[in-house]
């Protein structure tokens, strides 16, 4: 079965890329789409369940049980049911239909954790929208919208960094009688910025060319600066071991000093290394200058940025990390 | 979707009552030890799974599905036919719930309990039923709206609670609107002519009422069976009471004990001949199921409904046993002359006696007819022989072998059928050709239907004589006992028609309820369909053209449907003081003062006061206690608070009210 899907699922999603390049009409509302979305019937898809199907079947089996034996109150209630299933198909598309995805938030990340994702979802008709379901790519969720509309948080693995389009999400329903499943694509036109991901296990950060000479921590500094995690290359009686075995890993005193001299994070520097890992350790970098509020200048191919250490400065620096080529 | 969506307790609960509810329509036919065994199994059920969310072991599910069907097959006798199916089905569905612990499982259990909701019908198709049936299947929707939900995944929840509120007014909601479409379909979907495999019929264990045979005790053990066993309505006049003789099937054969029909050979070569010699009356029958053949006609029938036949003795028979309710058309005359010739056969049989037996009924009938009187005269003496000292009673003492000489001469007490019997016994023994027949007398006028209500109590047994050139003639020797020698309560107060009271019009209405819905729903068939189209131009309607029909209204009522449930809840319920200020403010309004959509309760009190200066003060009032509870930072006012400002602005309304009147100010 698995080595089939491999086989197949390649080929089956190429076949799908092309029929959409050539028949734009089938695939209009999976485009990507400026927001707000508003959800409409023409583009609520529906379809029975297997539960849906086997009741039918059932139906079938009592209406022919009832014209059999010319039963007329077994056909009346058969009939009642089937009504009550037609029924419940335009509320499992009303469900859906009157739904509006307003706006969509994320905070970024960096590679490799989820990326949540908030979505609001207004709702048309002023009712509650009961056992919703959205799924993206490998994640998906079920939710109540009550009748003011409301949020929901979805959280999309991240693999890369740069930009991540929010790509097809599908939004489906079987409400009320989970016979029927009703579902729309949402394509949202928005992406997500995916931080790089920092480099685990990074030599510290480099000393700075300090224009007085010192170097960004010291021991020697004056201002208790905090904990931090372990990282190979620290000297060993930097270690505070009190604290160390309170916690159960290895910790390391920092200490800064409030000296303003620059720190240099140069990407040509790391010359030695492959692009990715560079960036990776850039990035170790920004986040250890930032925590530790030491100003820094960060030099990528084409740009010079800073120097600062302000969030918005790290934002920047992130950001041009993120989407270095 | 072959995920597996844990079942939380509430929504197993709910699943569960939808089972019961669905055996429970099935508890009158089913036997007693089973039902037992089902509840008891239904019970560790329950509580085992309130305890810990898992299939039971299989072990234990194997030992109850050996009990359960051995109990099924001992207690019927097999595993086939319309009984052992429906217990059969209810015993697999409650073994099904000992191992129900996910949506899927719960969904089937609620599926098949719809289908055997519907299976109650092919044993008892009374409004009661369908509307016990209805309420199981509304219950079967809403747990399906509960088993999707995402709280009924919420394994946490022990209450006994079952079905949510807004889950049951969704559910309802959906089925009351589905009944436009079902009406729809119910009307035009085409009907089969002829079933396409067998009938259920022949495991038809329904109470009959009256059987084919007449012993002792055979009708008055209906006596006090108050269940309809027909509704007859009139066109234009109805015979009395007194003539109402609904004349079922002709009795011929006695062996001493038990009267029998002439069985298979029933047609006799005489040509059935009914001439009317007074008022004729035109009527509508609906005949509950009898598993019978024979039809009650108004004695004695000038015609043969449509799809029935008469024989010789004046006895109408449909062409199958009567398994639904039977509407039929039926044409009669209560002052006739029935078989003016007597051919030879029918006299043969009209005369015939056991050999022997009852010697003192015999030699009496012997001088009769030494004394060499004619038939009437006969008939005459023998009605003589019921005086004052017989005694109509239900429970007459038991007869020894000569029963008739018994009955007649040292018990004298019986019911109709002891005296019918006796009655035809003496007129045999004199030579005068006579025959038992049975079937109903007399019945109840609804007035609020305009119909008759034949009960099964009614049935009743009287003799036929025929006499030269009069053809059969009736005589009911049990319309000779005098009043006061009925000997039961239970009787009297039968006999007593004119108990009049709101029991009675109760008891009524409902008999009325039954008779429409056995004319518009039960007896409704392909013929009743083709009499409808008929009637908007179609003559006889192609099923292309009934489906067609069918898409139509289907459609339409969707449409309906769709705007009925799309349709916002107009009003939202106002909260407490919102409803009373709104209320003031309708008052108000209808006296000129009409508050502006942008104006403030404050503004409108003081423009209002500026109107209505005497009211200036309490308006003032009113309207600051309504902005204080309604718009303070206040989240739970004190209920007196509340109570107190919807006090005062009743109060206000009352004194408007008062001071301008109730409509527009003068």
């Amino acid at each position: 079965m698995a080595a089939f899907q491999a086989l197949w699922r390649p080929r089956w999603e190429a076949l799908l890329r092309r029929a959409e390049r050539r028949l734009p009409a089938l695939t209009r509302y999976r485009m990507p789409e400026a927001l707000p979305i508003a959800l409409h019937g023409r583009r609520v898809y529906i379809l029975p369940t297997g539960f849906g199907v086997f009741f039918g079947v059932t139906l079938v089996t009592m209406l022919l049980g009832a014209l059999n034996f010319n039963n007329n109150s077994a056909m009346l209630l058969t009939f009642l049911l089937a009504g009550a299933v037609f029924m419940s198909l335009s509320r499992t598309v009303a469900n859906l239909a009157r739904l509006e995805l307003t706006t969509l938030r994320g905070m970024p990340v960096h590679a490799g954790q989820p990326a949540s994702l908030v979505l609001r979802f207004g709702v048309r008709d002023g009712r509650a929208h009961p056992t919703c379901r959205i799924a993206g790519g490998p994640v998906e969720r079920e939710f109540d919208l009550p009748a003011d509309g409301g949020e929901i948080e979805l959280a999309l693995p991240t693999l890369r960094r740069g930009w991540l389009a929010v790509g097809r999400l599908t939004l489906s329903t079987e409400y009320p009688f989970g016979m029927f499943r009703a579902w729309s694509v949402l394509n949202p036109d928005q992406s997500l910025l995916v931080y790089p991901a920092p480099e685990p296990g990074a030599p510290p950060l480099p000393r700075g060319e300090a224009r007085d000479g010192h170097a960004r921590p010291t021991p020697g500094g004056d201002d208790w600066q905090g904990l931090r995690e372990f990282r190979t290359g620290d000297a060993r009686r930097l270690v505070a071991w009190k604290a160390s075995a309170r916690h159960d890993r290895l910790l390391v005193k920092e200490f800064a000093s409030p000296v303003a001299d620059e720190l240099l994070l140069d990407f040509e520097r790391l010359g030695s290394l492959p692009n990715e890992q560079r960036i990776a350790r850039l990035t170790r970098w920004v986040l250890d200058a930032a925590r530790l509020q030491t100003p820094f200048t960060l030099v990528v191919p084409g740009q010079r940025i800073g120097p600062g250490y302000d969030a918005h400065h790290v934002e920047r620096c992130l950001r041009e990390l993120a989407l270095l080529p | 979707m072959s995920k597996r969506v844990p079942l939380g307790w509430p929504a197993f609960l709910s699943t569960t009552i939808v089972l019961i509810g669905a055996i429970a329509l099935h508890a009158a036919w089913m036997p007693v030890a089973l039902l037992a065994a089902i509840a008891a199994t239904l019970a560790l059920r329950v509580s085992l799974r309130r305890r810990r969310s898992r299939p039971e072991r299989a072990i234990l599910r194997l030992l109850l599905l050996a009990a359960l069907l051995a109990g099924v097959y001992f207690s019927l006798g097999n595993l086939l036919g319309r009984e052992a199916g429906s217990a059969l089905l209810s015993a697999l569905l409650v073994l099904k719930l000992l191992e129900t612990d996910t949506r899927r499982d719960a969904r089937l259990i609620v599926t098949v309990s719809c289908f055997l909701a519907m299976c109650s019908f092919l044993f008892q198709q009374s409004p009661m039923q369908v509307a016990f049936a209805c309420i199981v299947v509304v219950l079967a929707l809403a747990t399906l709206v509960q088993l999707q939900s995402l709280a009924s995944r919420d394994m946490a929840d022990r209450r006994w609670r079952a079905f949510d509120s807004d889950v049951m007014a969704g559910a309802g909601r959906l089925a009351l609107w589905s009944v436009p479409f079902a009406a729809a379909c119910f009307l035009f979907f085409p009907r089969l002519g002829a079933p396409l495999w067998g009938a259920p019929g022949d495991t038809f264990t329904g109470r009959t009422g009256i059987s084919d045979t007449m012993e002792p005790g055979a009708l008055s053990s209906l006596a006090l069976d108050d269940t309809p066993a027909m509704r007859v309505s009139f066109q234009g006049a109805m015979p009395a009471k007194a003539d109402r003789y609904w004349r079922g099937l002709v009795l011929w054969w006695f062996d001493g004990r038990t009267w029998a029909g002439s069985g298979a050979y029933q047609g006799f070569r005489d040509e059935p001949s009914v001439e009317a010699r007074g008022e004729t009356y035109q009527y509508d029958v609906m005949l509950e199921p009898t598993d019978q053949r024979w039809l009650f006609m108004l004695d004695a029938p000038l015609s043969v409904p449509a799809g029935a036949t008469m024989g010789g003795d004046i006895q109408v028979r449909w062409r199958q046993p009567v398994r639904d309710v039977l509407g039929y058309h039926g044409v009669s005359s209560s002052r006739y002359v029935m078989q003016r010739e007597l051919g030879s056969t029918q006299r043969y049989m009209a005369l015939s006696l056991p050999r022997g037996g009852n010697p003192r009924a015999r030699a009496l009938a012997a001088t009769w007819r030494d004394a060499g009187l004619d038939a009437r005269a006969i008939a005459r003496r023998g009605l003589a022989m019921i005086d004052n000292s017989f005694i109509y009673t239900l429970e007459p003492p038991l007869l020894a072998r000569d029963s008739i000489d018994d009955f007649l001469f040292s018990t004298r007490a019986g019911y109709c059928e002891h005296y019918a019997s006796a009655f035809t016994y003496l007129m045999r023994a004199a030579g005068v050709p006579a025959r038992v027949v049975i079937g109903y007398q007399g019945g109840q006028y609804n007035a609020a239907g305009d119909y008759l209500t034949i009960r099964r109590a009614d049935a009743h047994a009287w003799s036929e004589i025929w006499v030269e050139n009069e053809g059969w003639v009736r005589i009911d020797p049990t319309a000779e006992i005098s009043p006061a020698n009925i000997a039961d309560d239970a009787l009297s107060a039968m006999e007593d028609d004119a108990d009049a009271g709101w029991l009675r019009s109760l008891h009524e209405r409902w008999d009325l309820v039954g008779f429409w819905w056995n004319r518009a729903v039960v007896e409704f068939g392909q013929i009743r369909q083709q009499r409808l189209l008929q009637q908007f131009g179609i003559d006889r309607a192609t099923p292309a053209q009934l489906i067609g029909l069918m898409a139509v209204g289907a459609t339409l009522a969707i449409a309906l449907a769709g705007w009925g449930l799309s349709r916002r809840r107009v009003r939202q319920r106002a909260d407490g003081p919102l409803a009373a200020w709104r209320r003031l403010c309708g008052r108000l309004a209808r006296l000129g003062v009409a508050r502006q959509p942008s104006e403030g309760p404050r503004d409108f009190a003081v423009r209002a006061a500026s109107a209505l200066p005497e009211f200036a003060p309490a308006l003032d009032s009113v309207s600051r206690r309504f902005v204080t509870l309604r718009y303070a930072a206040v989240n739970d006012p004190a209920d007196g608070e509340l109570a107190g400002f919807e006090r005062e602005a009743r109060e206000l309304e009352r004194a408007l009210s008062r001071r301008y009147g109730r409509r527009a100010r003068p």
